[in-house]
């Protein structure tokens, strides 16, 4: 037994020690970075946006992203459908609140969480962030309510179900913007709106739109998600 | 510098999250090893990574998981508030039954959580498995269906109080059952009233002036007892060896003088 032990112990040092290796190595030596910032600009100038990392995977990359979201939509739909067949649980059990710090910091917390998460992604395209980021914040403010207050207390404050209809127009918004280029002829990807001056809040064509409609469905599919467990599981 | 300060913590913090034996200290290493993670990305040149990383992993999940351990891990009493025995003190519980509970759960590393309910739905509630203890100045005879009783840890009387004087021997005592809060308050209304009360809960409503009323101990000696499923023996067992051990080291004595009085 001892020995079983002694050798799984070194199995399992020798395995996180090559983890270790591995991004000690990625990190250290696989780095190899311009310091030149006019890269960047040239790269984005033609759109307008200061953020290269959002300029790709709200441009280039930007079917890649709309099946990363629409793979999240049809999560949303698995869990809604599958658990809409289970009967609603409704606890009789009176919960003892949690303490009176946690109460009062989440009430605290929550609008301030909130605009952080719309600033993450209203900036989306100037400062790192976007929508996939902002949306998962509110989302989170949320939840750290729903852990102060109980879950239902928050859910019939902001009820899921009156969000879903948004959450399939955000859907087929950010299709229509992806999909209106070819139907009017033009080359993919080249956008509808016009790229605005750079550096400004409106700038970067489409990011702007995107990022907010990213967000409002991301939000709205978390806290869904959670919201649907809660009530027809009773737990997570 | 800095960023090989970060690597160089980020495998302990992971071993140091899941070394834990707390479910609740793990998810807060897991958190903690999060944040750290974001901090290294965004000293790598990864600003958007690091928060989403920051998002996800440190808040999102964390909270997800925080609320998904809230049905394990717990050892779940269902309990009628009674003073003394078990009762609320500001934001916290106190009594002689909250003591011998906050024991249990520690010997079996749980977290203890008290939901009151009315004390008719008590045994329901742990006969169903919605709970696994049933407390709060149970006097049981015997031991309903499906559910077993513990060995008595506090000796207690039963008193029948009648009243107010006009509606005296009109109704026949029945055992107290719904919350303690409304009979209370019906004796502060001086409603017609005939019930049957343990020590405990007499006591209090006592204090508060059962002027009109008619009180009568009944003969004989009962005992408060724990409520427990047939089909969670261990808990049974755990708990009359506590309650045996508390009683032994006089701990149990001091508790019910400290709350009783």
């Amino acid at each position: 037994m001892i020995r079983r032990n002694a050798r799984l112990g070194a199995v399992s040092g020798v395995i996180v020690a090559a983890f270790c290796c591995l991004v000690w190595f990625g990190f250290e030596l696989g780095t190899e970075r311009s310091a030149n910032p006019s890269i960047w600009i040239e790269a984005n100038a033609p759109i307008g946006a200061t953020n290269l990392v959002s300029t790709i995977y709200l441009g280039a990359r930007l079917f890649d992203t709309v099946l990363e979201v629409l793979v999240f939509a049809v999560a949303v739909l698995g869990v809604r459908h599958y658990l809409e067949e289970k009967a609603r649980q409704v606890s009789t059990v009176e919960t003892l609140p949690e303490s009176h710090v946690i109460r009062v910091s989440a009430h605290l917390l929550l609008p301030l969480i909130t605009l952080l998460g719309i600033y993450v992604t209203v900036f989306g395209h100037l400062s790192p962030g976007g929508g996939f980021s902002g949306g998962v914040i509110v989302a989170s403010g949320v939840l750290l309510v729903a852990i102060a207050l109980g879950p239902h207390a928050i859910g019939q404050r902001i009820p899921p179900e009156r969000l879903e209809w948004f959450e399939w127009i955000a859907l087929l918004m950010i299709l229509a913007i992806v999909l209106i280029p070819a139907v009017a002829g033009d080359p993919p990807l080249s956008g509808i709106l016009p790229p605005g001056r750079f550096g400004r809040l409106y700038s970067g064509g489409d990011l702007l739109p995107l990022n907010l409609l990213i967000g409002a469905k991301v939000f709205i599919g978390s806290w869904g998600i959670i919201h649907h467990f809660l009530q027809h599981r009773g737990e997570i | 510098m800095s960023r090989t300060i970060l690597l160089l913590l980020l495998p302990v913090l992971a071993a140091l999250a899941l070394s834990q034996r707390r479910r609740l200290f793990a998810i807060i290493g897991m958190g903690v090893f999060s944040l750290l993670l974001a901090a290294t990305y965004f000293l790598s040149h990864a600003p958007d990574v690091a928060i989403t990383e920051a998002a996800i992993g440190a808040a999102l999940v964390t909270f997800i998981y925080i609320l998904a351990i809230r049905n394990t891990g717990r050892l779940v009493v269902v309990a009628s508030e009674t003073t003394g025995l078990l009762q609320r003190v500001g934001d916290g519980l106190a009594g002689v039954e909250w003591e011998i509970l906050s024991a249990l759960a520690q010997e079996m590393g749980l977290d203890l959580v008290v939901q009151f309910v009315p004390l008719a739905d008590v045994e329901c509630l742990v006969r169903q498995g919605d709970a696994d203890v049933g407390a709060g100045g149970l006097v049981l005879d015997t031991a309903p269906e499906g559910l077993v009783c513990t060995p008595s840890h506090l000796q207690t009387a039963r008193f029948v109080v009648r009243g107010p004087v006009e509606a005296r021997n009109v109704l026949e005592p029945a055992p107290f059952s719904g919350h303690f809060s409304d009979l209370v308050e019906s004796v502060q209304r001086r409603d017609p009233l005939s019930v049957r009360l343990d020590l405990a809960r007499f006591m209090f409503l006592s204090r508060h002036g059962l002027t009109g009323y008619e009180a009568t101990r009944e003969e004989g000696t009962a005992g408060y007892t724990f409520v427990v499923s047939v089909r969670r023996p261990e808990i049974h067992t755990r708990l009359a060896r506590i309650i045996q051990h508390l009683r032994q080291t006089g701990a149990l004595e001091d508790s019910s003088r400290r709350h009783l009085g």
